[in-house]
């Protein structure tokens, strides 16, 4: 039988696509990575359809990739080798709110834009990034260990737990998931291997067919505080102090360009202007109260932070760069995706590369010199460096983001960036910045670097997936 | 129903009573040792630094887990069940007897547990010896403790000389109500002889009766039975009973810290009824009473060093009651000499670090000896002090010879003699 | 064990040439020490003594046992503190115990928050040097005088979880040897340069397959050094004590820490009241202890402990009690907001705070105990063991439907079973994202109750498996038995095991029976770990 009936009898023929507009878009992203064309696109709707793909690609030996979000920006969804492109976007159902529990149950399909609104009927939110692509899937967020703005660590490792469709089309649970007759199955790490083996995979180890992702209530009342900088050094204190007293909720920090971008979004004439009136560095605090006594709790923490601002010398404002409404408008935004359409990293010159890794917050300045001295190397304007750091877990660590932008349609642009984007990666992870998802080109340039790392992940890798069926190409597989 | 508490059945406690009010019992107590490690640490609430956690010297310095309490329970059980033989093992009698007898293992120990680690072990070397295993080193000095009554290797007619001149009733001649036993360290080592005359000097001083053996002291058989030598031990106990009785003597007043233990503990295991004061206690009161009076100033900043049988391990055991001991009483009598800046180190009281010279183990492993103290020195030296202070000469004796060794420029001395600084 | 033939002169000789005589033995008495350990399963096994035991003092001398077992085929295992010993089993020759003694070393990171460990480091000892840092770490119950290194990679569950989790979240970058003999490094260890800082990746967090609930003994590859995530501590930088044992004093300052301990009249009402607590994202401490546990604390004695327990002092005052330490992180006056917000969870939920007469008798002597635990080993004073019938992670709600079950099965077995009240700890984590509980209590140290303690514990794990939970009973059961209920998961785990290391010498009788599976046989020659 023709592959395209099989796959049709699995997932019913109106599912399966082999159009080559269709392939072409799932051939390509935002990324650099140059992918090949899969050979079709399946639209599975739920475990049982999953299973059966796997099954069949397992008999034929056929690379499956999955992808969760409707927007890919690093890669990860693309085939290398061809095969069938496992679209789980049909698979968008909330399965379950459990407020009490603190855990929402979602399919890969969810996307951000309506788990908050969702979520928010019942006072709940789930951690987010740094306003997220609405059509991004929590689920991949959560699995490719996205960082969050709250840097406590009792909001971290959002992704609790799953089913997972194994690359041998058994299905299996992860954490105490495993436990079917247990009430909430909500804990990562139960037999191993633990959930911590499935995150950052990038697909390579099995499709989770449904996740438990950990929620927070949402405050009964904010105080948003901008804390202005001239310099990166003079902020590194006063975050290691601020995350010392455990103040406030969502902390990041961020640059007069990424804020000017998000504060013009489409608009961008006022983009200009308003990185302009920016100080160069912003750390954006929230204050939070919750359920109980909420005023109170902001003003002890209020006090704490001027007592901090009085010592080290820095303001907490709320408002910054005599921009009217600004603390409004930030707020309004902070535990939601992206509102509109065109996405705030693509108004400025339609597409931007980021480069990111993890270190720790004392080296965020000796990074930001060193990428910024790159780009001034490579003709990059260093002020149109787009540039993000999230504090994690007290501060104990740091995630730093830095975007390049370039026109997608101007070659000599890209060309710039993408030259720039390779060196900066490489410049990055000899200084010992960690690439905890390497994507794309970052690949070769972890695992050559990781020989034992990448020796264990291939016998992980082949004991899970003895074909390589899933997702080939990626990461060290 | 679920999340209601549901009622159980009748309580139910342990079959056997030594679970439920503890009793000595040799193979019970090796039994129920639960490999914890507390043994093998000083109480984790008093730990300061990662260096000063260790309460064992011999676990922390050889390592091997068969030379800490708890590995030694583990023999200890072994042998009382025949799975371990003596000639199984050429390294037996190394691990029993590298072991200053500290007791510290067994202070942590009674924190959790009801049980008396430290025993075990001793009847453990007792029955070695009985068995006929033992220590050459050992067996020299306990040949010549039984030829001349000390510990020292020396003929017993050299016992008196650290007397020489001074006043004090002889009695083996005169009865008094008080005797000083100088100990068999004291009497001998000519460089510790001013701490035993400082003491009778001011016994005499604030008129005491008090008297003293002589050339005519025996040893007070601690250190042997430490050792295993319980027979011996014995001997000497019933010798010094009849000695004191025939002096008249109803207490005895010490300096020494074994001495202090085995008069206090180990006597009254035999039956003996001794009033034992060491000379600290006594010397406490007579400064809160006035009677010595401390007025000129003695600029020093020292350290104290709690000898163990000065405090843990000088107090039979009762569960749940304090490991008692004498602790504040030296640390008051410094505080109140003019100018002494008292700072403690890490390990103090009933945690204290071992000086490494007891158990037999200065007589048979002088290494170990010596970097027991060592690391004591170091303590010391690590609170700024200028002088290390104890009320035991076997403790200020192996400082003294680590320092002399090493060339450091702490001193040592006796809490009395830091008193005297302080007298006019 | 067998006599000392070629084979073991060519391992002792070999051992002796990486490491030098005086940290290898094989003497009888020496290793008569690593024979038993504190569990019940030592009771039943009856002691076997390792063949060799050496103390290596580095990852390289560590690399070179291994691959010296790999030359003559010998099998090994390492330790921690000694509490839990891998010990040898099923009269396996030429095993080779591994003693971390030598391998002690201590940094921090004080800045960053971490600390990068040795096996042979207690959480004393890094707690210590920590809050002089201003820094604290998470402390089991089993005491502070356990390895931090094992401990965080066999259980883990800390007593301040609530805020700082358990350690399963907390470990950084790691370094292994594995069973080939290569060294892995994961998380951000894994990237020349990069340092410790960060546990996760690069890619796939492959320390997910040594670490899950709990780890797998050593028979995946021994850990060599890790780091492990420290937290802001407010509290003095030398703990104050005052008193002599066992009557030891510990408080900490009342202007920076505040306890309180609310009874309530069933335990579903104590885990409503926890909700809500964790709900108002208060306090620095939250967890509720068993009565039995209270009271094993609080005795100096044995004969305190039974007449107290007797007379239902501890049944009667802290029976489905919270605990509660509300921490002043940002100010003083944080300490009295959350005091309110407590209060008022505490009206509303139908509690009511224990007698001055009871927070007396165990505040002083006892509560510091949460942040640097030094009593946890009085939990093996009424019978000279502990029977970890039941322990389990998961929503609170989960601890509320599978305790009744887990205290039937304990109930029919009583006696010999001590009376243990209904043993029900309960640790929530990380703002009740979840918690731990444990039916946990004395066990008298006999081979006839440690029987009917493993007797107990096949119920448990047949009742887990049919009833769909996944216990810590469930989870130390050899993979053969427990895989075919978990998609085969024994399989994956064999093939990883048998890449890693064909001959099975990584601590082979745990985690998973290689003989049996390779028979494809079901069941295991062994049962726990």
């Amino acid at each position: 039988m023709a592959v395209k009936q099989e796959l049709s009898i699995i997932v019913g023929s109106k599912y399966v696509s082999d159009d080559l507009p269709t392939l072409q878009k799932y051939s390509q992203d935002y990324s650099f990575v140059q992918g090949s064309r899969p050979s079709y696109v399946i639209f599975p709707k739920n475990t049982e359809e999953v299973q059966g793909l796997v099954k069949y690609a397992n008999e034929h030996l056929i690379p499956l990739i999955p992808r969760s979000s409707h927007v890919s920006f690093y890669g990860a969804g693309i085939p290398t080798q061809g095969g069938i492109i496992v679209d789980l976007t049909r698979m968008n159902r909330i399965l379950e709110i459990n407020a009490h529990n603190k855990m929402v149950t979602v399919e890969p399909g969810v996307t951000w834009s309506q788990i908050q609104a969702e979520l928010e009927k019942h006072e709940l939110m789930v951690s987010n990034p740094l306003l997220p692509h609405p059509l991004k899937s929590v689920f991949t967020s959560a699995l490719e260990r996205e960082p969050i703005l709250t840097p406590k660590p009792e909001y971290a490792e959002t992704l609790l737990t799953g089913e997972i469709v194994l690359p041998n089309g058994e299905i299996f649970w992860l954490g105490t998931a495993l436990g079917k007759g247990m009430v909430g199955r909500k804990f990562r790490d139960g037999m191993i291997p633990s959930t911590r083996v499935f995150t950052g995979a990038q697909g390579t180890l099995g499709i989770i067919t449904w996740a438990k992702i950990k929620v927070e209530y949402l405050p009964a009342m904010n105080k948003l505080f901008f804390i202005p900088f001239d310099r990166i050094e003079n902020m590194i204190e006063p975050i290691y102090r601020i995350q010392q007293r455990m103040l406030g909720r969502e902390c990041f920090v961020i640059n007069n360009f990424n804020l000017a971008a998000i504060l013009a979004g489409k608009r961008s004439k006022e983009f200009r202007m308003l990185r302009d009136a920016l100080p160069p560095w912003i750390v954006i605090l929230c204050l939070i109260g919750l359920h109980r006594l909420p005023q109170e709790r902001i003003e002890y923490e209020e006090e704490s932070l001027m007592e901090l601002a009085s010592q080290l010398h820095f303001q907490a404002l709320h408002t910054v760069g005599g921009i009217p409404g600004i603390g409004k408008t930030v707020l309004e935004m902070l535990r939601k995706p992206w509102p509109e359409e065109l996405y705030w990293k693509f108004a400025y010159k339609g597409l931007c590369h980021e480069v990111f890794f993890h270190t720790t917050l004392n080296r965020a300045p000796e990074f930001t010199e060193a990428i910024t001295g790159v780009a001034a190397r490579h003709g990059y304007p260093v002020q149109d460096i787009a540039v993000y750091i999230q504090p994690l877990e007290h501060a104990r660590a740091c995630y730093c983001q830095y975007g390049f932008h370039c026109d997608p349609n101007n070659a000599g642009d890209v060309d710039v960036v993408r030259k720039l984007y390779v060196e900066v990666s490489e410049l990055a992870i000899s200084m010992g910045g960690l690439f905890s998802t390497p994507y794309g080109s970052w690949a070769d340039m972890v695992y050559r670097r990781a020989g034992t790392y990448t020796s264990l992940a291939k016998v992980v890798k082949s004991a899970l997936d003895p074909n390589n069926i899933m997702n080939p190409g990626k990461l060290c597989f | 129903m679920a999340g209601e508490s549901m009622p159980q059945k009748t309580k139910v406690l342990p079959k056997d009573d030594y679970y439920r009010k503890y009793y000595w019992d040799l193979r019970k107590d090796a039994w129920n040792c639960t490999r914890c490690s507390c043994c093998k640490w000083i109480d984790s609430w008093d730990v300061k630094s990662a260096r000063f956690a260790y309460a064992c010297p011999s676990s922390a310095r050889y390592l091997f887990d068969a030379y800490s309490c708890q590995g030694r329970m583990d023999i200890a059980l072994a042998l009382l069940d025949g799975k371990l033989q003596y000639s199984d093992s050429e390294s037996l009698l190394d691990i029993i007897y590298k072991c200053d007898t500290c007791g510290n293992c067994d202070a942590s120990c009674k924190r959790v547990q009801d049980l008396q680690p430290l025993k075990v072990m001793l009847e453990i070397r007792a029955k070695l010896v009985e068995d006929g295993h033992f220590l050459p080193a050992h067996k020299a000095v306990i040949d010549g403790l039984k030829k001349e009554n000390n510990m020292m290797q020396r003929p017993r007619s050299q016992r008196g000389n650290w007397t020489m001149g001074l006043k004090a009733k002889d009695l083996t001649k005169e009865k008094a109500k008080v005797a000083y036993h100088a100990g068999c360290l004291l009497s001998y080592d000519e460089g510790l002889w001013k701490v035993a005359r400082v003491a009778v000097t001011l016994l005499n001083s604030v008129g005491v009766d008090v008297g003293i053996m002589g050339q005519a002291e025996m040893c007070c058989g601690g250190r042997a039975y430490d050792m295993g030598y319980r027979a011996d031990f014995t001997r000497l106990a019933h010798l010094n009973e009849e000695a004191f009785k025939k002096a008249g003597v109803d207490t005895v007043v010490v300096s020494c810290a074994g001495c202090y233990r085995a008069f206090k503990l180990l006597y009254p295991e035999l039956g003996k009824k001794l009033k034992i004061v060491h000379i600290l206690e006594y010397v406490d009161f007579l400064i809160k009473e006035g009677k010595i009076e401390l007025t000129k100033k003695a600029p020093l900043k020292l350290t104290y060093h709690d000898p163990c049988r000065l405090g843990r391990l000088s107090r039979p055991y009762v569960p749940g009651e304090s490991i008692g001991g004498i602790y504040e009483p030296p640390r008051e009598i410094l505080r109140a000499v003019p100018g002494v800046e008292l700072v403690e180190m890490e390990r103090i009281k009933e945690s204290a670090w071992c000086c490494g010279a007891g158990g037999g183990v200065r007589e048979a492993y002088p290494d170990f000896s010596f970097w027991t103290a060592a690391q004591r020195i170091e303590e010391a030296k690590a609170t700024g002090a200028e002088a290390i202070v104890t009320a035991c000469p076997w403790c200020m004796k192996n400082f003294a010879d680590v320092i002399k060794k090493q060339g450091e420029k702490l001193r040592v001395y006796d809490v009395l003699q830091v008193v005297q600084k302080g007298v006019r | 064990m067998g006599g000392k033939d070629e084979k073991h002169q060519k391992i002792y000789e070999g051992l002796v040439s990486i490491l030098g005589p005086e940290s290898v033995s094989d003497d009888p008495a020496v290793l008569q020490a690593y024979s038993r350990d504190y569990s019940w399963r030592t009771v039943l096994l009856g002691g076997q003594r390792p063949e060799f035991v050496v103390m290596p003092g580095s990852t390289q001398h560590i690399q070179q046992i291994i691959k010296l077992a790999n030359r003559y085929k010998f099998p090994y295992s390492i330790f921690g503190s000694g509490l839990h010993m891998p010990l040898p089993r099923g009269g396996k020759r030429y095993w080779c115990m591994i003693s971390p003694q030598r391998m002690s070393s201590l940094e921090i990171d004080e800045k960053n928050m971490y600390a990068i460990v040795e096996p042979y480091v207690t959480y004393a000892q890094l707690s210590a040097e920590a809050m002089k840092r201003g820094l604290i770490v998470g402390t089991p119950i089993c005491g502070s005088q356990v390895s931090v290194l094992a401990n965080h990679l066999f259980m883990g569950f800390h007593s301040t979880s609530y805020r700082t989790g358990f350690a399963t979240s907390n470990i950084l970058g790691s370094e292994w040897v594995l069973p080939n003999g290569e060294i892995l490094r994961t998380g951000s260890l894994a990237i020349p340069g990069a340092g410790y800082f960060w546990g996760e990746g690069p890619g796939p967090s492959l320390i997910g397959m040594f670490k899950a609930l709990i780890g797998s003994f050593g028979s995946l590859g021994i850990a060599t050094r890790i780091a492990v995530k420290l937290f802001p501590w407010i509290g003095p930088s030398v703990l104050p004590t005052e008193g002599v044992v066992p009557a030891k004093k510990c408080e900490l300052p009342s202007e920076k820490f505040k306890w309180f301990y609310i009874k309530y009249p069933t335990l579903a009402k104590a885990v409503n009241a926890m909700y809500e607590i964790g709900k108002a994202e208060i306090g620095g401490v939250l967890l509720k202890w068993p009565t039995i546990w209270y009271a094993a604390y609080a005795a100096k004695s044995r004969e305190e402990y039974t007449r107290d327990w007797v007379r239902e002092y501890w049944q009667e005052n802290l029976k489905n009690a919270v605990e509660v330490c509300l921490c002043g992180f940002a100010s003083k006056k944080q300490l009295e907001y959350e005091e309110k917000v407590l209060l008022e969870i505490i009206s509303e939920t139908g509690g009511k705070l224990v007698s001055d007469e009871v927070y007396q008798k165990w505040e002083p002597y006892f509560a510091t105990n949460r942040f640097r635990d030094t009593h946890g080993a009085r939990l093996l004073r009424i019978g000279g063991a502990i029977a970890e019938v039941r322990i389990l992670m998961d929503s609170l709600d989960e601890h509320l439907r599978s305790l009744p079950p887990a205290w039937e099965v304990v109930d029919r077995h009583s006696p010999p079973f001590i009376d243990n009240d209904h043993c029900d700890i309960i640790w929530p984590y990380h703002f009740l994202t979840g918690a731990h509980s444990e039916v946990n209590f004395f066990l008298e140290k006999t081979p006839e109750v440690c029987q009917e303690q493993g007797k107990a514990v096949m119920e448990i794990v047949e009742q887990d498996l049919k009833d769909g939970s996944l216990s810590w009973a469930v989870l130390g059961a050899p993979l053969n038995i427990t895989g075919p209920t978990f998609s085969n998961m024994h399989l994956v785990i064999g093939k990883i095991k048998k890449t890693l290391d064909p001959d099975n010498l990584a601590n082979p009788t745990r985690l998973i029976d290689m003989d049996a599976l390779e028979k494809k046989e079901t069941g295991a020659a062994f049962h726990f770990h």
